[in-house]
């Protein structure tokens, strides 16, 4: 057990938190892959770009890094406005149909 | 004050994986959405919250308020406008049959 050797606490929570969200990040997948319809899809998408900013955000304070939470903020910003477009996308498509 | 952070990480990240856990479960579109929406918003504040307490700057404050507003107030709106456009396929699709 030469690798759990850890310096502190925290260095030890961060990369726990990890680990657990990068597991946590094969649900979203599997929901993508087989949803019934598309906005099943978007739903699995979304919570994939969640995990993803908690896993920038355990990074940032892993590696004690100011500038990662930058990344957090701009990702942030495309996730959610990227979300709504693809909704009024399959709101103008099923209008036309 | 370090074990205060760990612990919030560790809780953030254990929030996060059941909220994926919950998007395979669950069976429903509306209850993925409410999945989605109100426990990763709670797992986004824990962790943001952690990241206030280890920096200890403004400026990491203000980004982090702005992440923390972004996620709070524009996800349900995109949620709100997936489920509203599901809705109404599946109103379209018991009409037709």
């Amino acid at each position: 057990m030469e690798y759990l050797n850890y310096s502190d606490f925290l260095e030890f929570a961060s990369e726990t938190a990890i680990w657990v969200m990068t597991i946590s990040l094969l649900f979203p997948l599997y929901r993508l892959f087989r949803g019934p319809g598309l906005p099943d899809r978007v739903v699995a998408l979304d919570q994939i770009g969640v995990i993803v900013l908690g896993i920038i955000i355990c990074d940032a304070i892993f590696s004690d890094d100011d500038m990662l939470l930058d990344v957090v903020l701009i990702l942030t910003f495309m996730l959610v406005f990227g979300s709504i477009i693809i909704a009024h996308y399959l709101h103008k498509r099923q209008m036309e149909q | 004050m370090e074990v205060v952070t760990g612990i919030l990480i560790l809780a953030g990240a254990l929030i996060v994986f059941i909220a994926s856990a919950g998007i395979v479960r669950f069976g429903n579109l509306y209850a993925r959405t409410h999945v989605v929406t109100k426990v990763s918003s709670f797992a986004m504040l824990l962790l943001l919250i952690a990241v206030n307490l280890h920096f200890m700057s403004l400026r990491v404050f203000i980004v982090t308020l702005i992440v923390f507003h972004v996620v709070i107030v524009l996800a349900p709106v995109g949620a709100h406008v997936i489920v509203k456009v599901n809705r109404k396929i599946d109103e379209e699709s018991n009409q037709g049959s």
